[in-house]
């Protein structure tokens, strides 16, 4: 077989092994995404058959005069902000003690991923009885304030209450991945220390954080973007509510596009979410990539 | 190298067969679908939101597309209605006849809709002012009524008793002292659903009605610019209302969503909540002994005033470019004035129909309603005729108010924003 031959067959192989997979992602997301920069421009319900073209009206609305859009942001901010430092906090903390190879952690890193696959339905009925029945239970055995409060009925505390649920109900994901991190990390380098007369606090500091820095920065990215599409949670447990404090943007997104019946405005929307999402992560890789070592 | 070549063709052959599994007619996407016998060539696609009774409705169209030639494809869609349907006409993918919300969601619809104006014969078997509510801005008929629903307070009979009220309050200060001995009986007042946007929407409508004009007149009106909120008669007694509300009701009302607000008063554990008649079969569920009734909602002063309100609620149009127009209309003739379907609507359901006649209906809270209407003492729906979106920020701007951070006139100022917008 020539080379020539050779190298035409290679790429026709090529093409018939990537072709279902491209067809699908320009089925699935590059064709949106162009519809959805047509629609922007136009005002539209969503059902007529007429649109009509104001240019980039759309745009200039949501930066003047849609207050609810701006709570809805800084509610996503502050929420990523929360979530991204709590869970993964909270996910190193966890993952020192399961990255040892013992039949106990085994158990436990099924314990902690049990909430993740968990349906979304199941969860809030969970986290509706405790802070329903539960905490009023709870309030006449201890007579604590705490357990008194209106938790979903408070705007403050809804906030919170978002922020537990979501971290209860991703920790595990993250927490797989950190254990992978520290599984990787060469022992010898670590007996070095040890000889060396390194303490545990300074050896995680020193050897283990920079050697997963790599887990580092994709539990981060992944994190982050979650925080920022947030959407189910609202949808299915707090409606947004009380007093639209818990809308996310992509919940406002929804609601504007589907009930508001605002199609044009609420894809208009999505791209200037896009754009503020590019950007971030845009950032967040650099100086995560940045900080990554070898051992 | 042979199997290679095997695994490439392989991979395209299952690649094309997904792609036309994405193509094609594939009408039956729906999370709930009957149909006739599928070899008949006219096909009709039903869309309908109700959430119970959907067994019966879907035996009794099977039935009638069997007697009749026709295949019949009912999807029942109670759950994220908005969405679905919006995707069905983008998809080009329009039923033939659709169930949808009177006012002013429907009426996003019409221009798909067929004209039943001059079908006199069918018009006829409809009630006038059911009639009424499927008009469009020029008085064209563009969707037929379903069945009257009715709102307003919901109370427990038994709970009112043990306090020892006999007369339900029909001015403001009457609900006061009401909530004041049930208080002193022990009994929280209210559960009212303060989680649900619409909930709260609905409670503001009743102080929003106008009797002098009705529910259309004071919609034109509000649209027109001709009033505003603040010369609404009865619009500012809302907020001592919602004052009551918290004052007298369960703390965290504003958490509560419609199935724990239903099942308090079904269970004695509240005394009033603000529903409508539709809820009689989660009632049921929750408790099939519990002894309910309507209270006009009090909105002033005057008796006279106090409001209970009551529309159809479910109006259906017909797809005017439908393949098979004839076959649709006569089959909408049927589903709302057959015998069956009205014996379905009156026993299966529990709903009062829109078509004429006299009927028995089942349930306690749907026969209380028909009482009042045929006494005329009921007024037509407002919050349907609210601007599209209306209903979730108004919801929202009540919340705020009720948990103290907007002041009555701060909140009746972003309503009426919100209205015109």
């Amino acid at each position: 077989m020539n080379r020539k031959k050779k190298k035409l067959l290679l790429g026709v192989e090529f093409g018939v092994f990537t072709f279902p997979a491209l067809g699908f992602v320009l089925f699935a997301t590059i064709i949106p995404f162009i519809m959805n920069l047509y629609y922007s421009v136009f005002e539209w319900n969503g059902i007529s058959q007429e649109k009509t073209f104001v240019g980039l009206q759309n745009f200039a609305k949501i930066f003047t005069n849609d207050a609810l859009f701006l709570q809805s942001s800084i509610f996503t901010l502050r929420f990523s902000v929360f979530f991204v430092i709590i869970v993964n906090v909270l996910a190193i903390a966890i993952a020192i003690p399961l990255a040892k190879d013992k039949r106990v952690t085994r158990v436990g890193r099924a314990f902690y991923y049990v909430p993740y696959i968990i349906s979304l339905t199941a969860i809030s009925l969970i986290w509706k009885f405790i802070f329903g029945p539960g905490f009023e239970a709870l309030f006449k055995l201890t007579d604590w304030n705490f357990f008194g409060w209106s938790w979903i009925g408070t705007p403050n505390l809804a906030f919170y209450v978002v922020i537990i649920m979501t971290v209860w109900q991703n920790v595990g994901f993250y927490v797989v991945i950190y254990v992978a991190g520290m599984i990787a990390v060469p022992r010898d380098v670590m007996e070095a220390s040890q000889i060396d007369g390194a303490g545990k606090w300074q050896a995680f500091r020193k050897i283990t954080l920079p050697l997963i820095m790599p887990s580092i920065s994709i539990c981060i990215l992944t994190s982050l973007t979650f925080a920022f599409k947030l959407f189910d949670v609202i949808m299915v447990f707090t409606k947004g509510g009380p007093a639209n404090s818990t809308v996310s943007v992509a919940y406002n997104i929804y609601k504007e596009a589907f009930t508001n019946s605002s199609y044009g405005l609420a894809t208009a929307k999505s791209l200037v979410f896009f754009v503020v999402v590019l950007m971030i992560t845009l950032i967040q890789l650099r100086v995560t990539k940045s900080k990554e070592v070898e051992a | 190298m042979k199997r290679r070549v095997l695994a490439s063709m392989l991979s395209v052959v299952l690649s094309v067969g997904l792609l036309a599994g994405c193509g094609g007619d594939s009408g039956s996407t729906g999370s709930d679908s009957s149909s006739g016998s599928s070899d008949k060539d006219v096909k009709l696609s039903v869309f309908d939101a109700k959430a119970y009774g959907t067994e019966e409705f879907d035996a009794i169209l099977a039935d009638y597309g069997e007697k009749n030639g026709l295949s019949i494809e009912v999807q029942h869609s109670p759950n994220d209605y908005d969405a679905l349907v919006m995707s069905r006409f983008n998809s080009d993918d329009i039923p033939d006849i659709l169930a949808l919300q009177v006012g002013s969601s429907a009426q996003q619809y019409y221009e798909y809709a067929y004209d039943w104006s001059d079908d006199t014969e069918v018009l006829e078997l409809f009630n006038e002012d059911a009639i009424a509510t499927g008009k469009d801005a020029d008085g064209n008929v563009m969707s037929l009524p379903g069945t009257y629903e009715t709102m307003g307070l919901l109370y427990n009979k038994d709970l009112f008793e043990q306090a020892g009220i006999t007369e339900l309050p029909a001015t403001i200060s009457e609900m006061e002292a009401v909530c004041e001995k049930l208080t002193a009986a022990g009994i929280t007042p209210f559960a009212v659903a303060g989680k649900e946007l619409w909930v709260l929407h609905q409670l503001a409508s009743n102080f929003m009605m106008d009797k002098s004009l009705e529910a259309q007149g004071v919609a034109d009106q509000l649209n027109s610019g001709e009033l505003t909120f603040e010369e609404l008669p009865n619009y500012k007694n809302l907020f001592p209302f919602l004052d009551l509300v918290i004052k007298y009701g369960s703390e965290k009302q504003l958490e509560y969503d419609w199935e724990t607000s239903e099942n308090m008063l079904a269970n004695g554990e509240a005394a009033m909540i603000q529903m409508g008649d539709w809820c009689q079969a989660t009632m049921d569920e929750f408790n099939p002994d519990a002894n309910l009734g309507f209270i006009p909602c009090p909105v002033s002063e005057n008796p006279e005033d106090a409001t209970l309100l009551s529309s159809v609620s479910w109006t259906y149009i017909v797809n005017k470019d439908s393949e098979h127009l004839e076959e649709a209309k006569e089959l909408l003739t049927f589903m709302l004035t057959s015998d069956e379907m009205l014996d379905w609507m009156c026993n299966v359901i529990g709903n009062v129909p829109a078509a004429q006649g006299e009927f028995e209906v089942k349930g306690d809270l749907a026969n209380e309603a028909a009482g009042y209407i045929s006494a005329g003492k009921t007024n037509g729906w407002i919050h349907t005729l609210a601007p599209t979106g209306f209903q979730d920020e108004a919801g929202a701007a009540y919340q705020n108010y009720m948990l103290g951070n907007a002041s009555a006139e701060e909140t009746t100022k972003l309503i009426q924003e919100l209205w015109n917008e």
